[in-house]
Protein backbone atom coordinates (compact mmCIF):
# COMPACT_ATOMS: atom_id res chain seq x y z
CA UNK A 1 0.00 0.00 0.00
CA UNK A 2 3.31 2.32 0.40
CA UNK A 3 3.53 1.88 -3.59
CA UNK A 4 0.58 4.06 -4.67
CA UNK A 5 0.95 6.64 -2.07
CA UNK A 6 3.61 8.74 -4.12
CA UNK A 7 1.73 8.90 -7.33
CA UNK A 8 -1.43 9.42 -5.74
CA UNK A 9 -0.30 13.11 -5.47
CA UNK A 10 0.21 13.42 -9.06
CA UNK A 11 -2.29 15.63 -11.30
CA UNK A 12 -2.17 14.49 -14.57
CA UNK A 13 -5.13 12.09 -15.87
CA UNK A 14 -2.73 9.19 -17.72
CA UNK A 15 -1.15 9.05 -14.27
CA UNK A 16 -4.38 8.26 -12.51
CA UNK A 17 -4.89 5.51 -15.13
CA UNK A 18 -1.98 4.46 -13.88
CA UNK A 19 -2.29 4.55 -10.51
CA UNK A 20 -5.37 2.61 -10.66
CA UNK A 21 -3.59 -0.31 -12.75
CA UNK A 22 -0.87 -0.54 -9.56
CA UNK A 23 -3.96 -0.14 -6.97
CA UNK A 24 -5.84 -3.48 -8.61
CA UNK A 25 -2.87 -5.25 -8.86
CA UNK A 26 -1.92 -4.56 -5.09
CA UNK A 27 -5.48 -4.81 -4.16
CA UNK A 28 -6.28 -8.31 -5.96
CA UNK A 29 -3.41 -10.32 -4.29
CA UNK A 30 -5.09 -9.14 -0.72
CA UNK A 31 -8.38 -10.04 -1.31
CA UNK A 32 -9.72 -11.91 -4.19
CA UNK A 33 -12.29 -9.06 -5.82
CA UNK A 34 -13.18 -10.48 -9.51
CA UNK A 35 -14.45 -7.83 -11.69
CA UNK A 36 -14.88 -4.82 -9.27
CA UNK A 37 -11.51 -4.85 -7.94
CA UNK A 38 -10.43 -2.12 -9.44
CA UNK A 39 -13.52 0.00 -8.25
CA UNK A 40 -13.00 -1.41 -4.73
CA UNK A 41 -9.66 -0.54 -4.66
CA UNK A 42 -10.02 2.94 -4.70
CA UNK A 43 -11.71 3.55 -1.79
CA UNK A 44 -8.86 1.65 0.29
CA UNK A 45 -6.48 4.02 -1.52
CA UNK A 46 -7.81 6.81 0.31
CA UNK A 47 -8.81 8.52 -2.66
CA UNK A 48 -11.12 11.36 -2.45
CA UNK A 49 -14.77 10.93 -3.48
CA UNK A 50 -14.35 13.84 -6.34
CA UNK A 51 -11.55 12.27 -8.39
CA UNK A 52 -13.97 8.80 -8.29
CA UNK A 53 -17.01 10.64 -9.42
CA UNK A 54 -14.93 12.22 -12.53
CA UNK A 55 -13.91 9.17 -13.48
CA UNK A 56 -17.47 7.51 -13.97
CA UNK A 57 -17.70 10.39 -16.25
CA UNK A 58 -15.15 10.48 -18.36
CA UNK A 59 -16.12 8.77 -21.93
CA UNK A 60 -15.38 5.56 -22.27
CA UNK A 61 -13.22 5.70 -25.09
CA UNK A 62 -10.44 7.21 -22.96
CA UNK A 63 -10.29 4.80 -20.44
CA UNK A 64 -11.17 1.81 -23.36
CA UNK A 65 -7.27 3.59 -25.48
CA UNK A 66 -5.75 3.90 -21.79
CA UNK A 67 -6.78 -0.02 -20.79
CA UNK A 68 -5.46 -1.10 -24.46
CA UNK A 69 -2.47 0.10 -23.69
CA UNK A 70 -2.17 -1.98 -20.64
CA UNK A 71 -2.46 -5.39 -20.11
CA UNK A 72 -3.65 -8.39 -18.08
CA UNK A 73 -4.61 -7.14 -14.21
CA UNK A 74 -6.43 -4.32 -16.08
CA UNK A 75 -9.01 -6.21 -18.04
CA UNK A 76 -10.42 -6.48 -14.52
CA UNK A 77 -10.88 -2.78 -13.80
CA UNK A 78 -11.89 -1.71 -17.43
CA UNK A 79 -14.80 -4.41 -17.25
CA UNK A 80 -16.44 -2.84 -14.01
CA UNK A 81 -15.60 0.37 -15.98
CA UNK A 82 -17.89 -0.33 -18.11
CA UNK A 83 -21.13 -1.39 -16.40
CA UNK A 84 -21.42 1.90 -15.27
CA UNK A 85 -22.49 3.50 -18.08
CA UNK A 86 -21.54 1.93 -21.36
CA UNK A 87 -23.30 -1.16 -23.46
CA UNK A 88 -21.43 -3.78 -25.71
CA UNK A 89 -22.91 -4.53 -28.79
CA UNK A 90 -22.69 -8.31 -30.29
CA UNK A 91 -20.60 -6.71 -32.99
CA UNK A 92 -18.15 -5.23 -30.00
CA UNK A 93 -19.44 -1.76 -30.71
CA UNK A 94 -19.64 0.15 -27.48
CA UNK A 95 -22.18 2.55 -26.78
CA UNK A 96 -22.74 5.16 -23.55
CA UNK A 97 -25.88 5.50 -21.58
CA UNK A 98 -26.49 8.80 -22.75
CA UNK A 99 -26.52 8.46 -26.64
CA UNK A 100 -28.41 5.52 -26.33
CA UNK A 101 -31.00 7.38 -24.32
CA UNK A 102 -30.96 10.09 -26.49
CA UNK A 103 -31.04 8.06 -29.65
CA UNK A 104 -34.28 6.22 -27.94
CA UNK A 105 -35.93 9.73 -27.62
CA UNK A 106 -35.32 10.20 -31.30
CA UNK A 107 -36.88 7.35 -32.17
CA UNK A 108 -39.88 7.72 -30.27
CA UNK A 109 -40.34 11.40 -31.71
CA UNK A 110 -39.92 10.00 -35.32
CA UNK A 111 -42.34 7.36 -34.96
CA UNK A 112 -44.82 8.72 -33.42
CA UNK A 113 -45.15 12.71 -33.76
CA UNK A 114 -48.41 13.33 -31.99
CA UNK A 115 -46.73 11.84 -28.79
CA UNK A 116 -45.59 15.17 -27.23
CA UNK A 117 -47.18 17.93 -29.50
CA UNK A 118 -50.58 17.25 -27.45
CA UNK A 119 -49.14 19.33 -24.70
CA UNK A 120 -48.14 22.15 -25.45
CA UNK A 121 -48.57 25.43 -23.50
CA UNK A 122 -51.50 27.22 -24.05
CA UNK A 123 -50.34 31.00 -24.85
CA UNK A 124 -52.59 33.84 -24.25
CA UNK A 125 -52.13 37.46 -25.06
CA UNK A 126 -51.77 40.04 -22.39
CA UNK A 127 -54.80 41.52 -21.03
CA UNK A 128 -55.13 45.12 -21.77
CA UNK A 129 -56.60 47.31 -19.00
CA UNK A 130 -57.78 51.08 -19.18
CA UNK A 131 -58.97 53.15 -16.42
CA UNK A 132 -62.32 54.27 -16.79
CA UNK A 133 -62.94 57.47 -15.10
CA UNK A 134 -61.48 56.96 -11.41
CA UNK A 135 -63.33 54.11 -9.90
CA UNK A 136 -64.17 51.82 -12.80
CA UNK A 137 -61.57 49.88 -14.76
CA UNK A 138 -62.19 48.62 -18.56
CA UNK A 139 -60.73 45.44 -20.26
CA UNK A 140 -60.62 45.90 -23.88
CA UNK A 141 -59.51 42.64 -25.10
CA UNK A 142 -61.54 40.10 -23.29
CA UNK A 143 -63.66 39.13 -26.20
CA UNK A 144 -59.87 38.24 -28.26
CA UNK A 145 -59.39 36.30 -24.75
CA UNK A 146 -62.26 34.72 -24.70
CA UNK A 147 -62.27 33.35 -28.43
CA UNK A 148 -58.25 32.12 -27.73
CA UNK A 149 -59.87 30.17 -24.51
CA UNK A 150 -63.10 28.72 -26.88
CA UNK A 151 -64.95 29.99 -23.79
CA UNK A 152 -68.30 32.20 -23.77
CA UNK A 153 -67.78 35.54 -22.58
CA UNK A 154 -70.70 35.45 -20.13
CA UNK A 155 -69.05 32.51 -18.37
CA UNK A 156 -65.62 34.15 -18.09
CA UNK A 157 -67.59 37.37 -16.80
CA UNK A 158 -69.44 35.78 -14.19
CA UNK A 159 -66.20 33.92 -12.88
CA UNK A 160 -64.09 37.00 -12.81
CA UNK A 161 -66.88 38.89 -10.75
CA UNK A 162 -67.36 36.24 -8.37
CA UNK A 163 -63.63 36.28 -7.76
CA UNK A 164 -63.01 39.96 -7.64
CA UNK A 165 -66.33 40.51 -5.73
CA UNK A 166 -67.24 43.59 -7.80
CA UNK A 167 -69.78 43.98 -10.74
CA UNK A 168 -69.30 45.16 -14.34
CA UNK A 169 -70.87 45.23 -17.52
CA UNK A 170 -70.12 44.50 -21.41
CA UNK A 171 -70.26 48.02 -22.76
CA UNK A 172 -70.52 48.28 -26.18
CA UNK A 173 -67.43 48.02 -28.69
CA UNK A 174 -67.15 44.67 -26.87
CA UNK A 175 -65.45 46.19 -23.95
CA UNK A 176 -66.09 45.05 -20.30
CA UNK A 177 -66.12 47.49 -17.82
CA UNK A 178 -65.66 46.56 -13.95
CA UNK A 179 -66.09 48.25 -10.70
CA UNK A 180 -63.35 48.69 -9.18
CA UNK A 181 -59.77 49.60 -9.73
CA UNK A 182 -57.20 46.61 -11.11
CA UNK A 183 -54.13 45.86 -12.50
CA UNK A 184 -52.89 43.78 -15.28
CA UNK A 185 -51.44 41.38 -12.64
CA UNK A 186 -54.70 41.07 -11.16
CA UNK A 187 -56.88 40.36 -13.95
CA UNK A 188 -54.22 38.07 -14.98
CA UNK A 189 -54.12 35.90 -12.06
CA UNK A 190 -58.28 35.87 -12.12
CA UNK A 191 -57.96 34.75 -15.54
CA UNK A 192 -54.85 31.97 -15.16
CA UNK A 193 -57.36 30.65 -12.40
CA UNK A 194 -59.95 30.66 -14.34
CA UNK A 195 -57.97 28.20 -16.92
CA UNK A 196 -56.63 25.68 -14.55
CA UNK A 197 -60.37 25.43 -13.17
CA UNK A 198 -62.81 25.53 -16.29
CA UNK A 199 -60.12 24.88 -19.46
CA UNK A 200 -57.33 22.50 -18.61
CA UNK A 201 -58.38 19.19 -18.94
CA UNK A 202 -57.07 17.75 -14.80
CA UNK A 203 -56.09 14.18 -17.06
CA UNK A 204 -54.05 15.39 -20.09
CA UNK A 205 -53.86 19.21 -19.12
CA UNK A 206 -54.56 20.11 -22.58
CA UNK A 207 -56.48 23.03 -23.62
CA UNK A 208 -58.43 21.25 -26.19
CA UNK A 209 -61.78 20.96 -23.56
CA UNK A 210 -65.47 21.67 -24.03
CA UNK A 211 -67.68 22.96 -21.36
CA UNK A 212 -71.44 21.24 -21.42
CA UNK A 213 -74.57 21.11 -19.07
CA UNK A 214 -75.20 17.85 -18.16
CA UNK A 215 -78.38 17.65 -15.73
CA UNK A 216 -77.55 20.95 -13.81
CA UNK A 217 -74.18 20.08 -13.92
CA UNK A 218 -71.49 21.79 -15.59
CA UNK A 219 -69.16 18.79 -17.08
CA UNK A 220 -66.17 19.91 -18.69
CA UNK A 221 -65.11 17.67 -21.96
CA UNK A 222 -61.63 16.98 -23.17
CA UNK A 223 -61.27 16.67 -26.92
CA UNK A 224 -57.67 15.32 -26.78
CA UNK A 225 -58.60 12.03 -23.68
CA UNK A 226 -62.42 12.10 -23.91
CA UNK A 227 -62.05 12.15 -20.19
CA UNK A 228 -64.92 14.15 -18.56
CA UNK A 229 -65.63 16.06 -15.05
CA UNK A 230 -67.75 17.84 -13.62
CA UNK A 231 -66.44 21.18 -12.68
CA UNK A 232 -67.70 23.20 -9.27
CA UNK A 233 -70.79 26.37 -10.55
CA UNK A 234 -69.35 30.02 -10.03
CA UNK A 235 -70.88 31.46 -6.84
CA UNK A 236 -69.67 34.75 -5.72
CA UNK A 237 -70.30 33.13 -1.89
CA UNK A 238 -70.62 36.00 0.67
CA UNK A 239 -70.64 39.55 -0.39
CA UNK A 240 -70.17 42.04 2.43
CA UNK A 241 -71.55 45.30 2.67
CA UNK A 242 -69.77 47.92 1.26
CA UNK A 243 -70.59 51.36 0.78
CA UNK A 244 -73.56 53.37 1.26
CA UNK A 245 -76.30 51.14 2.99
CA UNK A 246 -79.93 51.29 0.98
CA UNK A 247 -82.39 53.60 2.79
CA UNK A 248 -85.88 51.18 3.70
CA UNK B 1 -55.17 -16.76 7.55
CA UNK B 2 -57.22 -13.32 7.94
CA UNK B 3 -58.01 -11.44 5.22
CA UNK B 4 -55.64 -8.55 6.50
CA UNK B 5 -52.51 -10.62 6.28
CA UNK B 6 -53.22 -12.00 2.87
CA UNK B 7 -53.17 -8.51 1.46
CA UNK B 8 -50.94 -6.90 3.96
CA UNK B 9 -53.69 -3.86 4.91
CA UNK B 10 -51.83 -1.52 6.67
CA UNK B 11 -54.11 1.70 6.44
CA UNK B 12 -56.99 2.20 8.53
CA UNK B 13 -59.64 3.80 6.24
CA UNK B 14 -61.55 5.74 8.58
CA UNK B 15 -58.37 7.57 9.77
CA UNK B 16 -59.01 10.89 7.95
CA UNK B 17 -62.42 10.60 9.87
CA UNK B 18 -61.03 10.24 13.31
CA UNK B 19 -57.94 12.65 12.85
CA UNK B 20 -60.41 15.45 11.36
CA UNK B 21 -59.34 18.72 11.96
CA UNK B 22 -61.62 20.76 14.00
CA UNK B 23 -62.30 23.85 10.92
CA UNK B 24 -64.29 22.66 8.20
CA UNK B 25 -65.53 19.54 7.38
CA UNK B 26 -63.88 17.00 4.64
CA UNK B 27 -64.56 17.78 1.30
CA UNK B 28 -65.33 21.55 2.44
CA UNK B 29 -63.56 24.46 1.51
CA UNK B 30 -62.88 27.35 3.41
CA UNK B 31 -63.23 30.43 1.04
CA UNK B 32 -61.26 33.50 2.08
CA UNK B 33 -62.58 36.15 -0.49
CA UNK B 34 -61.51 40.04 -0.71
CA UNK B 35 -63.67 42.97 -1.49
CA UNK B 36 -62.90 46.75 -2.82
CA UNK B 37 -63.66 49.35 -0.72
CA UNK B 38 -63.49 52.99 -1.37
CA UNK B 39 -59.77 54.29 -2.06
CA UNK B 40 -57.21 51.48 -1.45
CA UNK B 41 -59.07 50.02 1.23
CA UNK B 42 -60.63 46.75 1.52
CA UNK B 43 -62.28 44.13 3.45
CA UNK B 44 -61.26 40.24 4.22
CA UNK B 45 -64.14 37.65 4.67
CA UNK B 46 -63.73 34.26 5.41
CA UNK B 47 -66.72 31.88 4.74
CA UNK B 48 -67.23 28.37 5.39
CA UNK B 49 -65.55 27.92 8.49
CA UNK B 50 -67.05 25.17 10.83
CA UNK B 51 -70.25 26.05 13.19
CA UNK B 52 -68.64 24.00 15.77
CA UNK B 53 -65.77 26.80 16.03
CA UNK B 54 -66.13 29.22 18.94
CA UNK B 55 -66.03 32.48 16.80
CA UNK B 56 -65.72 34.95 19.33
CA UNK B 57 -62.71 33.72 20.22
CA UNK B 58 -60.92 33.14 16.79
CA UNK B 59 -62.30 36.63 15.71
CA UNK B 60 -60.52 37.74 18.70
CA UNK B 61 -57.09 35.79 18.21
CA UNK B 62 -57.07 36.81 14.57
CA UNK B 63 -57.95 40.93 15.19
CA UNK B 64 -54.78 40.26 17.89
CA UNK B 65 -52.28 38.89 15.32
CA UNK B 66 -53.35 40.51 12.56
CA UNK B 67 -54.20 44.30 13.70
CA UNK B 68 -56.98 44.59 12.29
CA UNK B 69 -60.31 44.87 13.54
CA UNK B 70 -63.05 42.73 12.51
CA UNK B 71 -66.16 41.32 13.19
CA UNK B 72 -68.64 38.67 12.65
CA UNK B 73 -71.96 38.15 10.33
CA UNK B 74 -74.26 36.14 10.60
CA UNK B 75 -75.63 35.28 6.85
CA UNK B 76 -78.76 33.04 5.98
CA UNK B 77 -76.72 31.05 3.21
CA UNK B 78 -73.40 31.23 3.51
CA UNK B 79 -73.63 30.60 7.68
CA UNK B 80 -70.84 32.28 10.05
CA UNK B 81 -68.97 34.81 7.98
CA UNK B 82 -65.63 36.62 9.73
CA UNK B 83 -65.08 39.92 8.25
CA UNK B 84 -61.38 41.77 8.30
CA UNK B 85 -60.68 44.69 7.62
CA UNK B 86 -57.41 45.29 5.20
CA UNK B 87 -56.27 42.60 2.57
CA UNK B 88 -55.69 39.64 5.02
CA UNK B 89 -55.90 37.17 2.71
CA UNK B 90 -52.44 35.55 2.93
CA UNK B 91 -52.29 36.24 6.81
CA UNK B 92 -55.87 34.71 7.52
CA UNK B 93 -54.60 31.81 6.04
CA UNK B 94 -51.42 31.22 7.35
CA UNK B 95 -53.12 31.64 10.51
CA UNK B 96 -56.02 28.90 9.89
CA UNK B 97 -53.41 26.58 9.04
CA UNK B 98 -50.91 27.19 11.28
CA UNK B 99 -53.24 27.38 14.63
CA UNK B 100 -54.83 23.86 12.95
CA UNK B 101 -58.25 24.97 12.47
CA UNK B 102 -58.49 24.07 8.41
CA UNK B 103 -56.43 21.87 6.24
CA UNK B 104 -54.40 23.42 4.36
CA UNK B 105 -55.96 21.71 0.91
CA UNK B 106 -59.48 22.96 2.06
CA UNK B 107 -58.30 27.03 2.04
CA UNK B 108 -59.68 28.53 -1.31
CA UNK B 109 -58.14 31.90 -1.81
CA UNK B 110 -60.34 34.04 -4.29
CA UNK B 111 -59.69 37.68 -5.65
CA UNK B 112 -56.86 39.34 -7.58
Amino acid sequence: MSEPVPELSLPAKKKGKKKRKTGSAAATPAADEADTAGNDAMPSLGLPSKRKKRRKKKPSADSEAADGADNGADDGAAGGDKDQGTFVAATGEEYEYGTLLSRAFATMRKLNPNIESGNKQLQLEAPVLMRVGTKKTGFVNMLSICESINRSPQHVLSFMLAELGTTGTFSGNGRLTIKGRFQVKHIENVLRRYITTYVLCFNCKSSNTQLAKEQRLTMIECGSCQSRRAVSTISSGFQAQVGRRRKR
Amino acid sequence: MSLEQDFGVTFDPFQEAQNELVGGDVGSYVHIRIQQRNGRKSLTTVQGLTPKLNFKRVLKALKKSLACNGNIVEDEENGTVIQLQGDQRAHVQEFLVNEQIVDAQNIKVHGF
